[in-house]
């Protein structure tokens, strides 16, 4: 089972409406414990990425992902630019040449790009970050892998626990970012970054499992 | 100097902080402003690209320091980072200081030539002061907070009188008395110019701040030893700093001692005259060997007058150069050439060079070489470092009187690419030189406004003058490393030092690349105002170059050249060529020939001009062409036949009455007629303007404009006329300033007059190139910038980023104004307000 490149095309083009979709709530999240900007901003990168696929559409995957980081990273504007530019760039780096990726290549990709976040973030699992949703995903995925699950179900695994560390952080104390300047006020409220994440594993999991005539 | 970058979310705040750094820290500290997103709306944010962009337009191998906000910007700086190569990011300090102190305290620091190290240490400690100053206590009482000095400042404000302003003497002498008050912290300001204010502690500092006669320091004293540290301050003052006032001597003009050694420590400071870095093997140019003809004659009073003759000749030169070299030159321009002219009327060459014409009966030229031989000889044997330098001046004066005497020289052309080295070059000498070889150009003498040095500008061409003779020592092929820029020549310089400004320079090269690839496009302002731009050339090879770096056309095409150094008047056929070729060399843009501008500063054998004690306000340029009728038709019959054949437009300089233009007009009709009747082929039309350079025209502008076709503000010479300063006189050529409002006044209303007769006005002379006047004249209405061809496509950028229907206010403000300094403050803001 493979994931091809219009699948990944599509999976970009689905979170895209996710975002559009999800904005005010994205942002509204934000609003309790950031700057109010998490869904306006994420939106607008991925409206610009919307109008760059066309360009790449008949590039490999790692170019097409690479494209996709270095327009979030000039569009996004807050830390989510920096943050995913970097999460895909790292994915186009993994996936360099590929024009369909097996289950392996996905998960040393995914493993990229987390480990990427994490280090231009420099955020540790309990911060209530983008990370908290990240980490716990690529963990079942590759417990999923290990135990021979197929893609789709893998990528359900994944996505799951991605929701699960989003739900995990709402009483955590942000200790990263804008809203750690809120200290304990920030309890009670969950992270719009795992958020964020937790839909673009979604999106994933939705696109290459449901879509049968994209991924074989 | 550190570069400094500045990354916040808004691109405001940003560009709020690096105006206060500017102002703080003065306009050369390379700076960089970088915030929001490069989209329409212009949102919050940062973009890593953006700011990999910013790093690498001021990057520095002496480090940079960049600040942020917070959030994304620190997550975008750090990707921009990993972006950069692995050598320029080990220089790249990312600093935690607050954003506006440490921005100010990184900027004046920098200033000073400080290290990364003490750049970064000085913005980590930014908030003591304020901390201070609010009765808190500082977070750490570091080194920075220990310098914060206790009590009021007391300050002392003073005139410089020195003739040669704060220069190297008077300047050490400065910081020796600062230096000696451990307990008072001592800041200079150079009130008149903006600069500063830096450590009056140090020479380098305080020799940044550029005082000149005249100008107006501020000193700043603070701390226990305050009251003391000023009052030695006003004493050394008092003192002239410790200056005799006499003219200075040559010898002075060596800042480093000229020995040729390897590495930074030999290096040579010179008047940066053309901006670039060149590295490559020194050419020795060598003025061309006379042959001195040695003979007995019958008539030794004719054979006198023939020497007084090229003696008076070699005065007038003499006196041009001075004029044109001291033109803002501060330091010694004037003294070098008023030593060469003391030498003119000097007893000790003339008398026994009177002596050997009439007792020996010897002709002119020997007679004169043998006096100059034994009086720079005598020099020469001195044991004085001061008066043997006199030797090379006697020795120059006599080669140039001999020169005259024989009728013009012919240079060593250059055969091998390479930095020319020179004592001086004219700019005959230089126009000489083949483009193609010639790397830069080092002169022991001259200064950055010689018309060689506006040569080795419209050239693109690095250049450095006023080296000292020291440089002249350097051996032919030695390598050289020049930043013209500053003025810096290395000879032999380390392979460390060679390397980092070879890169500097390929990085140069490749934004002036892109700048250039730009260029070619029309530029329009943002609100679709088209500004011409125009290049001013003063021969045919600058047709080529003005068409490469993007000019739409010439606005100045200077004949003088055609004209300068020769015996007899060029003929219709040979003008009639050199037009031709110009004008077909710009592909069917059009070209403005200025007909021949010469006057008692641009000696021509053949027009008897004569010396005048006042060249600019003599008989020169229409004055005299209309007073030699047959010899301005040649050139008008020439300019008709090259019309005929391309789009030339021909206008007259120094117009001041509307009687000369006409006498001029008809004189053209009359070159037409005579043309036509000889069966040649004339033009159907042919666009007739004059010069504004004379106020008179320019306050009765309304009346030309109702008869010629466009006007054309010469602004150097409407500039030296409005307010009346000579440019050449360092005591009034600070008055002399193009951003003087009563100058861009006058530019206004007779862009005015012009247009209210659907005509059309343009600006040519350095002023149009300028990069902070540019949105002033369009701003006042000129359709059409002429200027060097390098200076075009960074003018072109600036028009595009202009909206021309929001200039009013800026204009407004300018002409309200009071001072020249004012007017520049507001340009710049204007500039950078719109990115």
């Amino acid at each position: 089972m493979t994931i091809s490149r219009d699948a990944v095309v599509d999976w970009i083009k689905a979170f895209a409406d996710v975002i559009a979709v999800n904005k005010d709530y994205l942002t509204e999240l934000d609003a309790a414990i950031g700057d109010a900007d998490h869904g306006a901003n994420m939106h607008r990168g991925f409206q610009a990425v919307l109008t760059k696929l066309p360009t790449v559409a008949d590039k490999d995957i790692g170019t097409l992902f690479k494209t996709v980081g270095m327009t979030l990273v000039s569009t996004v504007g807050g830390a989510a630019g920096p943050l995913y530019g970097t999460f895909f760039i790292q994915l186009g780096s993994a996936t360099t040449g590929k024009l369909e990726l097996t289950m392996a290549d996905w998960q040393a990709a995914l493993e990229a790009g987390v480990n990427g976040v994490v280090m231009r973030g420099k955020a540790n699992p309990g911060d209530k970050t983008m990370v908290d949703a990240l980490i716990p995903a690529l963990g079942a995925f590759k417990a999923a892998s290990a135990s021979n699950a197929a893609l789709p179900a893998a990528l359900r695994d994944a996505a799951q626990a991605a929701e699960q560390g989003m739900l995990a952080t709402t009483p955590w104390v942000a200790r990263k970012g804008r809203a750690s300047y809120l200290g304990e006020r920030s309890a009670g409220h969950q992270d719009p970054g795992a958020t964020s994440s937790h839909l673009l594993l979604k999106a994933a999991a939705d696109t290459w499992a449901d879509n049968s005539g994209n991924v074989g | 100097m550190v570069a400094i970058v500045i990354v916040s979310h808004s691109a405001r705040l940003a560009q709020g902080a690096a105006e206060l750094a500017r102002g703080m820290a003065g306009p050369d500290v390379p700076l960089a402003a970088v915030g929001g997103l490069d989209l329409p709306d212009q949102p919050l944010g940062t973009d890593a690209a953006l700011i990999q962009k910013a790093i690498e337009s001021v990057y520095q191998p002496d480090g940079v320091v960049v600040l942020m906000d917070l959030g994304s910007a620190i997550l975008s700086t750090e990707m921009a980072l990993e972006a950069l190569p692995p050598e320029q990011r080990e220089r790249i300090a990312l600093c935690e200081a607050p954003l506006v102190e440490g921005a100010l305290a990184a900027a004046v620091q920098s200033r000073l030539g400080a290290s990364l190290a003490q750049v970064l240490a000085e913005a980590r400690g930014a908030l003591a002061p304020k901390a201070a100053q609010l009765g808190l206590v500082p977070p750490d009482q570091s080194a920075v907070t220990a310098a914060v000095p206790a009590g009021p400042a007391l300050t002392l404000e003073l005139a410089v009188r020195n003739r040669l302003g704060l220069h190297a003497r008077p300047a050490a002498r400065l910081v020796q008395t600062a230096g000696q008050f451990a307990g008072a912290d001592v800041h200079l300001r150079n009130v008149t110019a903006g600069r500063g204010p830096v450590s009056a502690k140090s020479i380098n500092a305080v020799a940044t701040l550029g005082v000149r006669q005249g100008q107006i320091v501020e000193i700043t004293a603070a701390g226990l030893e305050a009251e003391a540290a000023l009052a030695a301050l006003q004493r050394l003052a008092d003192d002239n700093f410790g200056d005799v006032d006499e003219p200075a001597p040559p010898a002075e003009r060596v800042v480093a001692r000229p020995t040729v050694t390897s590495g930074e420590a030999g290096s040579l400071l010179g008047l940066p005259v053309s901006p670039g870095i060149a590295l490559g093997p020194a050419r020795l140019f060598q003025p061309a060997v006379l042959a001195i003809p040695t003979h007995r004659i019958d008539n030794p009073q004719a054979e006198w007058d023939r020497l007084l003759a090229a003696l008076e000749r070699t005065r007038a030169q003499i006196q041009a150069a001075r004029t044109a070299v001291a033109q803002r030159t501060d330091r010694y321009a004037a003294a070098i050439f008023d030593a060469h002219l003391l030498f003119l009327d000097d007893e000790a060459l003339r008398g026994p060079a009177r002596a050997a014409i009439f007792d020996e009966r010897l002709n002119a030229a020997a007679a004169w070489q043998r006096a100059v031989d034994s009086v720079s000889a005598a020099y020469q044997a001195l044991d004085d470092d001061y008066l043997r330098v006199r030797a090379a001046d006697v020795a120059d004066v006599g080669r140039q009187a001999l020169l005259n005497l024989s009728n013009g020289h012919s240079p060593a052309p250059l055969t091998q690419a390479g930095i020319v080295v020179a004592g001086d070059l004219s700019p005959a000498d230089m126009a000489a030189l083949d483009p193609s070889l010639v790397m830069g150009v080092c002169t022991a003498y001259g200064g950055p406004t010689s018309h060689a040095a506006i040569l080795a500008r419209t050239l693109g061409v690095p250049a450095v003058a006023g080296l000292g003779p020291g440089l002249l020592a350097v051996a032919e092929g030695t390598v050289l490393l020049m930043d013209g820029a500053t003025g810096q020549v290395w000879p032999e310089p380390a392979a460390a030092l060679a390397a980092d400004y070879v890169r500097r320079a390929e990085a140069e090269r490749s934004t002036k690349a892109a700048a250039l690839a730009a260029s070619a496009a029309p530029a329009v302002t943002r609100d679709g105002r088209r500004i011409e731009i125009a290049a001013n050339i003063g021969s045919v090879a600058d047709a080529q170059a003005a068409l490469a770096a993007g000019a739409e056309g010439v606005g100045l095409f200077r004949t003088e050249f055609v004209f300068l150094d020769r015996r007899a008047a060029p003929d219709e056929e040979e003008q009639y060529a050199i037009y031709r070729a110009a004008a077909a060399g710009l592909e069917g843009r059009p070209v403005i020939i200025r007909t021949l501008d010469a006057g008692g500063d641009k000696p021509l054998p053949y027009l008897d001009l004569g010396p005048e004690a006042n060249p600019f306000l003599g008989w020169r340029a229409v004055r005299v062409c209309l007073d030699r009728p047959e010899f301005f038709k040649v050139q008008l019959r020439a300019i008709v036949r090259a019309a005929a054949e391309f789009p030339v437009r021909v206008m007259f300089p120094m117009v001041a009455t509307l009687g000369e233009w006409r006498q001029a007009r008809d004189l053209l009709a009359e070159a037409r007629a005579e043309t036509a009747a000889r069966g040649l082929p004339v033009p159907a039309s042919l666009e007739t303007g004059i010069m504004i350079e004379i106020p008179a025209a320019a306050l009765r502008a309304k009346q030309f404009a109702a008869e010629v076709d466009f006007f054309s503000i010469g602004t150097n010479d409407l500039t030296q006329y409005v307010m009346a300063a000579e440019r050449g006189n360092p005591r009034v050529a600070a008055l002399a300033d193009s951003f003087h409002p009563a100058v861009l006044d006058l530019i206004g209303r007779v862009a005015q007059a012009a247009h209210g007769l659907g005509k059309w006005a343009g600006v040519c002379g350095e002023f149009a190139g300028d990069p902070l006047a540019v949105p002033l004249l369009v701003g006042l209405g000129i359709d059409e910038l002429s200027m060097s061809a390098p200076a075009i496509p960074r003018a072109k950028a600036i028009v595009r980023d202009l909206e021309a229907g929001r200039l009013g206010d800026l204009v407004e403000r300018a002409l309200a104004a009071e001072t020249a300094a004012d007017v520049r403050a507001l340009a710049r803001q204007a500039v950078r307000s719109n990115p």
